[in-house]
């Protein structure tokens, strides 16, 4: 399954999700949005959010949106067991 | 899991360091917390921690933790939340959110504060809409933007100045005519042309569509509502307790916070507490890590005076 994540550079949750993808051995594509101002406008274009992180899982039409660090719905997503 | 001697609630710096200080006492510890290395993640620049001069949240919380998981012979860590800890005899019994049990004879409760909200119309639903908790994370997203800070201690100081680098104007309302924020810290922004400090200032309400275009003001002075037209709105004006879970277990002052003495004893005997959470006159890291050190020496002592 695709993930992507926004993210910015400074941000504790962005780390803390990351962290939980590599413990389950989640690929992930990682988009900072604290040094690119057009994936800034794009994140919040895209998902409607001003806050990071956001956590795009799957694909068109299908995808689904994660605000924040929310590792249970995370786990639903990603059909892992915590 | 089988009964431990020391279970920790937090996972920032007064939980991580009173799991150093047990773990070198060799008593078997289990911390439970959710996000790792605490609410430090999201301090931004860090220079008052002794020996590190400038360090930011996440570099200290990485180095918290690069610390605690010297000692996972002794400290076995559980990412989870806490939802309960009850007392029954001498023994804790603690849940967490996935459905775990733990028994422990001491628990240390170091779970911090969570950022106040406003309680004001327009607020929860502009919440990631442009309403942001946490200025570390999100400001890089309001770049060539007007932003408000509403609060002007030193967390919406700090705000100010990560925000002074990116957005366009900034206006900083605080309540009272001085701002509580350290001088160093003011000294700034206070005469930089693109920030506006409102003194004696109440925010009524937050204005938009689906993104927040704005919100409104009362000037205290003239008790006229005043509009300003901002697209990210910072709020920062104290934090609360993270008390919930042993609100049945515990007596909490008009704060939500644990009356805790300097050593980290509690009126349970057996339950300590330690930083944040605590009615500590000083929410700062050090502190925190001291007052960690502090909880797990008294537990390590009660533990050693339990009937055998």
């Amino acid at each position: 399954m695709k993930v992507t994540i926004y993210t910015t550079k400074t941000c504790g949750y962005c780390k803390a999700t990351k962290e939980f993808f590599a413990k389950h051995n989640i690929p992930y594509t990682e988009i900072d949005v604290s040094t690119d101002q057009a994936q800034a406008r794009a994140m919040i274009e895209r998902s409607g959010q001003m806050g990071v992180p956001v956590i795009i899982i799957g694909e068109k039409p299908n995808e689904q949106l994660i605000i924040g660090y929310d590792r249970d719905a995370l786990a639903k997503a990603l059909h892992i067991q915590l | 899991m089988n009964q431990v001697d020391v279970l920790i609630v937090g996972y920032g710096p007064a939980g991580i360091t009173a799991a150093i200080y047990a773990a070198r006492k060799k008593l078997s510890v289990v911390l439970i917390g959710d996000l790792p290395g605490g609410e430090v993640r999201n301090s931004g620049d860090i220079e008052n921690w002794p020996g590190d001069r400038a360090t930011d949240g996440n570099t200290l919380a990485d180095k918290l933790i690069a610390h605690l998981n010297d000692h996972t012979e002794d400290v076995t860590i559980v990412q989870d939340k806490v939802t309960n800890i009850t007392k029954t005899g001498t023994l804790f019994t603690t849940t967490t959110e996935s459905g775990k049990e733990f028994t422990s004879l001491t628990v240390i409760y170091a779970t911090g504060r969570h950022p106040r909200m406003l309680g004001i119309p327009g607020e929860e639903e502009h919440k990631n809409l442009g309403v942001t908790y946490c200025a570390t994370c999100d400001a890089p997203l309001f770049a060539g933007k007007n932003v408000a800070v509403i609060g002007g201690g030193n967390t919406g100081a700090e705000a100010v100045i990560m925000l002074q680098k990116i957005a366009t104007h900034i206006y900083l309302l605080h309540d009272m005519e001085k701002l509580n924020a350290d001088p160093i810290l003011v000294a700034n922004f206070e005469h930089d042309p693109n920030v506006t400090i409102l003194y004696n200032t109440k925010t009524t309400s937050i204005t938009g569509g689906t993104l927040v275009e704005g919100l409104k003001y009362q000037d205290k002075n003239t008790g006229k509502e005043e509009v300003l037209s901002v697209e990210g709105i910072f709020v920062t004006i104290g934090a609360i307790p993270n008390t919930d879970p042993v609100k049945n277990l515990v007596s909490l002052n008009k704060l939500n916070a644990i009356p805790a003495d300097r050593y980290g004893v509690t009126e349970v005997p057996g339950f300590f507490a330690a930083g944040d959470v605590t009615d500590i006159r000083d929410a700062q890291i050090i502190v925190a890590a001291g007052h960690g050190c502090s909880a797990a020496l008294s537990a390590g002592d009660y533990i050693s005076r339990l009937p055998k």
